[in-house]
């Protein structure tokens, strides 16, 4: 199958963001088929694209895989970034999910109610700099090595590195006191591949505005 | 290396500073070992058996229950009743990100769900052969646990909400989630989902079925493949063991059980 990947999905990063991260660290060219209105979206899930009526949606060796995570570990395979054996497998598995974890709580802050989206900051901030950051940092000192798993980049880089990249967005403050978390965020962005996918006219995507926001909500019919 | 002594076989002990990065051990067992090998008798290296820590009831430790009995692995567990018995395992550094399920097997401590299953789905072959199958295997998988999570999360919301949520799954369930394995199966015409053997993603299905049932028994009305597939992957001789009384099976969740959560949790 010599055609690129084609991912399905709207013109922003929400659940796609860390499938485009992943391949184009991996320096594989893919294309993007992006759905504007509802009806494109209808389109999809009437033609019988969708397994679960929903995106992510990845055109990819002749098959269209959906949910996230197989599509991820799917990549990662491909591509040689799942570690050289399954209790590597284990571990890459056991970061990529903490990060998912915390990715899912900022992926989610946009259609937080006003009210309580303060509240909602707070509490994200305080997991990151009291759970998810100090168990990354501490797994960094304890080998003392490059990348997270055998000494050797695999998804689980990756996923921890664009995290931390929204982390910042959200506030730079939160990496302060993790060193290692610094030095691997900038080891990973210069990586050939990421430090391309890093500059402006890349397939990479910027947080959500209001206007993006109202699109997706239109898209996906969220009131 | 802390971790590299207590494998000689004996229970994992807790020691004080315990180091999480088990990739320093060697890494001397077999890659893959077929079903024969691995109900062979080992070397006391891989002989202790797995060991569960969770509350006692379902949440999200149930799945990993399923998929160790379905192999035919027997498991220890350890119940967590109260907020010390939580307390200490966070101090000892044995929770990654402070959460549980947390299973210890082959030397590891392993955290979050869906990385013990798939390292446990691999480990007794229930994971397809190669790439493809093993990505529809995990299409399957996690399409199912999301419709379980739903379930398990229920559990915990105020009763109006619980009602609402419940009634979601039944609905996801009939319109979403079944019909497309109803498909499969008729597509195929084969008796499990991938690959014409027996994987992880049978068995989760058959556990989403009988939870679903509980809260509907008439779901599979309009599925009677599914109907066909509920019996026979319950005829599986460890399955249909683990559907038998006084199993490690989990009832469904109840005010004891969320009470319980909530104590140890403090939430």
């Amino acid at each position: 199958m010599a055609g690129k990947p084609k991912l399905h999905y709207f013109n922003g990063r929400g659940r796609m963001e860390c499938i485009r991260w992943l391949l184009a660290a991996a320096g594989v060219e893919f294309e993007e088929k992006f759905i504007e209105q509802p009806e494109d979206l209808d389109k999809l899930k009437n033609d019988g694209s969708l397994m679960f009526q929903q995106v992510p949606m990845v055109e990819i060796d002749g098959i269209k895989l959906v949910q996230t995570r197989a599509i991820l570990n799917y990549v990662a395979t491909k591509y040689n970034l799942y570690g050289k054996d399954m209790k590597e497998r284990a571990l890459i598995d056991m970061y990529s999910e903490g990060v998912a974890d915390l990715g899912e709580m900022i992926l989610l802050l946009p259609l937080c109610p006003p009210d309580q989206k303060d509240a909602k900051i707070a509490q994200i901030k305080q997991s990151t700099t009291n759970r998810y950051l100090p168990a990354f940092e501490k797994v960094l000192k304890s080998h003392g090595q490059d990348y997270l798993v055998g000494n050797k980049l695999s998804k689980a880089d990756i996923h921890l590195v664009e995290l931390l990249y929204l982390v910042e967005e959200l506030d730079p403050s939160l990496l302060a006191n993790f060193p290692l978390l610094k030095g691997l965020k900038a080891r990973v962005s210069n990586l050939p591949a990421v430090k391309k996918f890093l500059q402006p006219g890349s397939q990479r995507k910027p947080p959500m505005d209001e206007k993006t926001l109202e699109e997706a909500k239109r898209i996906f019919r969220i009131k | 290396m802390l971790i590299g002594q207590s494998l000689e076989g004996v229970e994992l002990s807790i020691t004080k500073e315990r180091v999480i990065n088990p990739h320093l051990i060697p890494l001397n067992h077999p890659r893959e070992e077929s079903q024969e090998e691995i109900r062979k008798p080992k070397p006391a290296l891989m002989a202790a058996k797995p060991k569960l820590w969770y509350f006692h009831g379902r949440g999200r430790m149930e799945s990993i229950r399923w998929l160790l009995a379905a192999a035919g692995v027997e498991f220890e567990e350890e119940f967590l009743e109260t907020r010390e018995q939580y307390e200490k395992l966070q101090k000892d550094g044995r929770l990654l990100f402070g959460q549980v399920p947390l299973v210890e097997i082959d030397g590891m401590e392993l955290t979050q769900t869906r990385a013990i299953l798939s390292y446990l789905a691999a480990k007794y072959n229930l994971h397809g052969k190669d790439p493809k199958e093993t990505v529809r295997i995990d299409m399957y998988a996690d399409g199912t646990l999301d419709l379980m999570l739903m379930v398990a999360l229920a559990a915990f919301k105020p009763p109006e909400e619980k009602e609402e949520s419940l009634a979601l799954v039944v609905k996801k369930a009939k319109t979403r989630y079944f019909p497309v394995f109803e498909k499969i199966l008729k597509d195929h015409g084969e008796d499990f989902l991938v690959g014409n053997k027996f994987s992880w993603a049978d068995i989760q299905l058959l556990e989403a079925i009988l939870m679903v049932e509980e809260l509907d028994g008439s779901v599979l009305c309009d599925f009677p493949l599914l109907k066909e597939f509920k019996t026979r992957i319950s005829n599986i001789p460890t399955i249909k063991k683990f559907l038998q009384p006084g199993s490690q099976r989990k009832p469904p969740p109840d005010s004891h059980y969320v009470e319980a959560v909530r104590n140890v949790l403090q939430l």
